[in-house]
């Protein structure tokens, strides 16, 4: 009974962390520019979201290829969690609760790695902007196996 | 998870992905032209301008929105509508491009300033196809009105055609009595643009200028002058589709000087896109007697589609064939 509720719990989590992951990467330079627009230009939701319409595939904007390019990595990630948390011997907690704080310490470091960038890329707008959208999903490749070690490093002191 | 449960989440990622794939493929293309027609057709400003400029990139796929960008570039309204309109037609359609030139070219004549300098930039708006605007947009070159004279000599910049004729405007206007104009002047010869040795003791002298601000961009200038760039490195940025239409433009610029751009010219006058043989055959038409070897070429692409690109054709052919009579007197 407990190995059937700890699957049905890992279950859980393997697949939030999956879709958040797939649709938080994709929906980040949109957030950011909506609440940029919001809270730098003083727009309202309505005008905010009128923008993001306007811009998703106009050219020199592209808000939609960006949003592309910028889930590549979290997709990859969201693949790699998808395996390794499905795939984790559910009668070894220990393991599960390791390879978990790993995931989640990964995840939580890709959204906010991308997050602030976003923010600080519309914040301070410049020509060469947009080198930051290219090299971003590169940086969050390398980014993701640090923060999944660092999250398995400190797994023992959460889950004593 | 089982594996059908892993299988199931990857198939509805590859959904997810399809859908989004379909979504951007319909937003772009060819396929996105009846929508930005509709945005061109609205009362929002920012979507009409952004409309347009999606139109511009696309080029002759757009060629359904030809009549709506040619009404909002002609009709009355606001003119950074009809700037952006103007702008857009150069890449889809020659000819409408020209009918906006033929409406806006009485304008420069108009007695309010702010109808003649709209003219001037939307005719600087319509880059190269602008090119027999020139003479009448020297013409208002000594207007009493600085913005005007400002936004003529912004508009021989980016017409940039014919070489003499617009390089004689822009010497005009370093002379200006007003620093904006003098700075509008001189911002063409700072950025890697081509020079000559009339231009650069005017250049020297203003690095003396009473502003700072033109005085900085003379020794920019004057510098750019002392080293100039040779044809060859616009003849490998001919290759690049973007890039294709300045290296064009500065090749017509280099006139005789850049008779070893002459092979690569003339194949340029079967490229896909009219505005790349127009300025082909501009481009043929400065270098003149060099381009001795373009004349085949050239005589072929007299039954050209376009009737803009045949007109330069033609005009090119011309001075070749007159220079070359001259040369063999």
């Amino acid at each position: 009974m407990t190995d059937v509720n700890s699957n049905r719990i890992l279950t859980l989590f393997t697949l939030a962390v999956y879709w958040t992951c797939l649709l938080i990467g994709l929906t980040i330079p949109w957030l950011a520019t909506i609440v940029i627009d919001m809270l730098k230009h003083d727009q309202t939701l309505g005008q905010a979201l009128h923008q993001l319409r306007l811009h998703l595939f106009a050219p020199g904007y592209n808000l939609f290829l960006v949003a592309l390019f910028n889930a590549v990595p979290f997709v990859l990630f969201a693949v790699f969690a998808l395996f390794h948390m499905g795939r984790a011997p559910v009668h070894d907690r220990r393991l599960c609760g390791r390879r978990g704080a790993g995931v989640l310490m990964a995840a939580l470091a890709l959204v906010m790695f991308s997050a602030w960038t976003h923010a600080m890329t519309l914040w301070h707008p410049d020509a060469q902007g947009a080198i930051a959208y290219l090299f971003l999903p590169l940086v969050l490749l390398a980014v993701a196996p640090v923060a999944y070690a660092v999250g398995r490093a400190l797994a023992p002191f959460i889950f004593r | 998870m089982t594996p059908r449960q892993i299988g199931l989440q990857l198939g509805l990622l590859v959904a997810l992905m399809a859908v989004l794939g379909i979504v951007y493929w319909q937003h772009t293309g060819v396929r996105a032209v009846p929508a930005l027609i509709n945005a061109l057709e609205g009362n929002d400003l920012q979507a009409q301008m952004l409309a347009a400029q999606e139109l511009k990139q696309m080029g002759q796929p757009a060629a359904a929105a030809v009549p709506t960008l040619l009404e909002l570039a002609t009709e009355p309204g606001r003119s950074s509508l009809h700037l952006e309109a103007a702008g857009a037609l150069p890449p889809i359609d020659l000819s409408a491009a020209r009918k906006v030139m033929v409406a806006w070219l009485p304008k420069l004549q108009d007695p309010d300033p702010q109808v003649r300098r709209e003219a001037a930039s939307i005719l600087g708006a319509l880059g190269p196809v602008a090119k027999p605007a020139v003479r009448s947009l020297l013409g208002i070159a000594q207007d009493p009105n600085t913005i005007v004279r400002d936004r003529v000599v912004r508009a021989l910049e980016t017409i940039g055609l014919p070489p003499d004729l617009v390089m004689e405007g822009l010497r005009q206007a370093l002379r200006d009595p007003d620093w904006t104009v003098r700075y509008a002047a001189v911002a063409p010869f700072s950025f890697g643009e081509v020079s000559n040795p009339e231009t650069l003791p005017l250049l020297r002298e203003l690095t003396q200028d009473s502003n700072q601000m033109v005085a900085r961009l003379a020794q920019l200038a004057v510098a750019s002058a002392e080293r100039p760039m040779g044809a060859s490195r616009h003849i490998l940025m001919l290759d690049q589709g973007n890039g294709r239409a300045h290296s064009l433009v500065q090749l017509a610029k280099l006139g005789p000087r850049a008779a070893e751009a002459v092979p690569k010219l003339s194949s340029l006058l079967t490229a896909r896109r009219p505005i790349d043989r127009y300025l082909a055959a501009s481009a043929l038409e400065s270098i003149g007697s060099a381009a001795v070897e373009a004349v085949p070429a050239l005589r072929q692409s007299l039954q050209d589609a376009d009737p803009v690109v045949r007109e330069a054709v033609a005009e090119a052919l011309r001075r070749i064939e007159n220079t070359n009579r001259q040369v063999s007197r």
